[in-house]
């Protein structure tokens, strides 16, 4: 979708000196406030650098393969790239993917997707058709490279009755400065199919807000595992939907900020049809004077019987002065359904890491082995062991350097 | 080899050691004994330098050096090993990645290269074998889900592999049936060579039936009021620790 001047609405962005499109999408958008900690949904998460920041559109090309290739080997992938909210092409192998540039019919209340339903510049129409194996999984790159730049990005994806297909998304910010890369997913996982999402996020000092929408059909499988390894402000809201029986949703992640960097978390999974299973298992590690937040609403219909529904949320703070929000949510409507959720956070644990120091172990390697092991319980469910492997290692490196 | 002079601890403002002195020479077997709360568990923490204690007085000499201003894992790399009394369970850290990194540590500590491959897991099949180890408890995460047994034999596996200068047995014999205990000693009888030393801390006199000591402390309220041989276990067990505390009082 182009932006030009032409298409003037009444009211500026109160970050960005771009001007939306009119559309039923632009309007929709102007009707609704910028959040602020007031609204629950943004209580621990403040917005305030975000609102007074001076952003554009950006058509800056920097990213190269090899910046890619450093973090993740490009050879197992098709490698697809935004930069700034623009599709390069040049680096991206479009086989059996549309670059997406038809409006949503839907009109959200949810501030940041209702900006990018308005205003995005690209992104993806990728469909696996009935039956098929997506040969190649999709290396999907969503980066920014200008300090001062904006993006927005819609990508839609659907994995057709009986398909399977993986998808690594990789967030990256590729410059010092505070681009802001706002995007949202909208996946339909039609019946019998089996989709895994593993997300990495590597965004530097980058503003991150992803809205991920999913909708389950009977007998589907949907994983998600988000890995937040750096940023600087982190938001990731995934709503799925088990729409009908035998609906799986498998949400994971591992959150590791440091210095001054916030990650916030927040999912929704919303039991509409009966004998459906959802799991979540959130880990994080926080060091220095870095916040998180975690807000896991689990919401079971009346109709939702035989419901199976898991949620963990555990935490460790290296550091005196680190902060964690978490708050797990479950809504109950039907009667015959096996839920169960908990949250801890606490210190390393002091006896673990004596016994290993005991046994000659720095403290330092010490306290990177409890808590790669701490990580690896969500990080040794990723299917591909290649990937989980490299994670592992980036975790590692994460901790090592704080 | 060691040498403790005078070491007052305590925990929480609370005093434990009260000033204790002791001289462990090489080839050595020595054994404390005492009654609960007399401050045997506080004198392995405190030299294995579990933070919680603070030393308020005396010193501890190890082969020369100063052990009290070393870290714990500089301890273990200077040759002391500490079984614990209630080893940690700690998941998601296979036992095989644990010791090949405590090994390794160690290694680097004496500025040697780490251990191939090949000798490592050649190592890891003669020690477990000493004690009787199950191949599939060495894959699985440091003491989780171990019998009380399986935990204690591991220690002795750990210390097999680490082969230290200095062992520290923090009541190893506790929670072991009596084929446990065979199993655990026979074990540590096999490591005992004229150039190290063993510091058996317990509570009964059993398990020196099975590891022989050349000397028995009795630690009583934080000091050691009696020293003798072998046959001072006997005597304890014979007529109990009120027997040491009227003889000393009297003495």
């Amino acid at each position: 979708m182009e932006l030009t001047q032409t298409t003037i609405v009444a009211k500026p962005l109160p970050f960005a000196d771009f001007v939306l499109p009119e559309s039923k999408q632009g309007q929709n958008f102007l009707n609704l406030s910028f959040p602020t900690t007031r609204n629950e949904y943004w209580k621990y998460t403040r917005l305030g650098k975000l609102k007074t920041a001076k952003l554009k559109i950006s058509q800056t090309s920097n990213i190269t393969v090899e910046t890619i290739n450093n973090i993740v080997a490009i050879d197992r992938y098709q490698l697809v790239v935004f930069e700034n909210g623009f599709l390069r092409n040049d680096l991206s192998d479009l086989t059996g993917i549309e670059e997406n540039n038809t409006l949503s019919n839907k009109l959200s209340n949810e501030y940041f997707t209702a900006l990018s339903d308005a205003s995005f510049t690209s992104g993806i129409n990728l469909k696996v058709k009935a039956n098929t194996v997506l040969t190649k999984p999709l290396l999907l790159v969503n980066s920014s490279s200008d300090p001062e730049s904006i993006s927005n990005i819609n990508h839609n994806i659907t994995t057709q009755q009986g398909s399977e297909a993986m998808v690594c998304m990789l967030d990256l910010a590729a410059a010092e400065g505070s681009g802001f890369l706002n995007s949202v997913t909208r996946i339909n996982a039609e019946s019998s199919s089996n989709l895994e999402i593993v997300n990495l996020q590597v965004l530097g000092k980058a503003t991150a807000i992803q809205n991920i929408y999913v909708d389950v059909a009977e007998d589907a499988s949907f994983k998600h595992f988000g890995f937040s390894l750096i940023g600087q402000l982190t938001r990731n809201n995934i709503n799925v939907n088990l729409n009908k029986t035998g609906a799986y949703a498998e949400l994971n992640g591992v959150y590791v900020p440091s210095g001054s960097q916030h990650i916030d978390n927040h999912t929704y999974i919303d039991h509409i049809a009966p004998n459906c299973n959802s799991s979540e298992l959130y880990r994080g590690i926080l060091s220095n004077t870095a916040t998180g937040v975690f807000n896991g609403k689990v919401m079971v219909r009346q109709a939702a019987q035989k419901t199976n529904a898991f949620q963990a949320n555990n935490n460790i703070l290296l550091s005196d002065k680190a902060t964690m929000n978490s708050k797990p949510e479950l809504e109950i409507y039907a009667d015959d359904v096996k839920c169960s959720h908990g949250s801890t956070t606490g210190q390393m644990d002091k006896d673990a890491l004596f016994y290993l120091q005991a046994r000659g172990i720095k403290k330092t390697a010490a306290v990177k082995l409890l808590v790669t092991a701490f990580a690896d319980d969500v990080v040794s469910r990723v299917s591909d062991e290649h990937l989980a492997e490299l994670i592992n290692a980036m975790i590692e490196k994460q901790i090592s350097e704080n | 080899m060691l040498q403790i002079k005078n070491l007052e601890a305590s925990i929480e403002e609370k005093q434990i050691l009260k000033g204790i002195n002791l001289e462990i020479k090489r080839g050595e077997v020595h054994a404390i004994m005492g009654p609960n709360g007399s401050g045997k568990s506080t004198l392995a923490s405190v030299l294995a330098g579990k933070e919680d204690y603070e030393v308020t007085n005396g010193s501890v000499l190890f082969e020369g050096k100063e052990l009290l201003e070393l870290a714990p894992e500089d301890r273990a790399a200077e040759g002391l090993f500490l079984a614990f009394q209630y080893p940690v369970e700690i998941p998601g850290v296979s036992n095989i990645n644990f010791l090949k990194t405590a090994i390794n540590s160690i290694r680097e500590y004496k500025g040697m290269q780490p251990i191939p491959a090949k000798e490592f897991l050649a190592k890891v099949k003669e020690k477990k074998e000493l004690v009787e180890l199950q191949s599939t408890l060495t894959n699985r995460s440091v003491n989780e889900g171990f019998s009380g047994g399986e935990k204690k034999r591991n220690e002795i596996f750990q210390m097999a592999m680490l082969n230290p200068k200095l062992a520290i047995l923090d009541e190893t014999d506790s929670g072991l049936d009596i084929d446990a205990l065979r199993i655990v000693a026979n074990g540590v009888n096999k490591l005992k060579t004229k150039d190290n030393a063993v510091l058996l801390i317990t509570h009964y006199q059993r398990l020196l039936d099975y590891i022989v000591p050349d000397f028995v402390h009795v630690l009583y309220q934080g000091r050691i009021i009696k020293t003798g041989g072998k046959e001072l276990a006997l005597e304890l067990e014979e007529k109990g620790y009120d027997w040491i505390q009227e003889t000393e009082v009297s003495a």
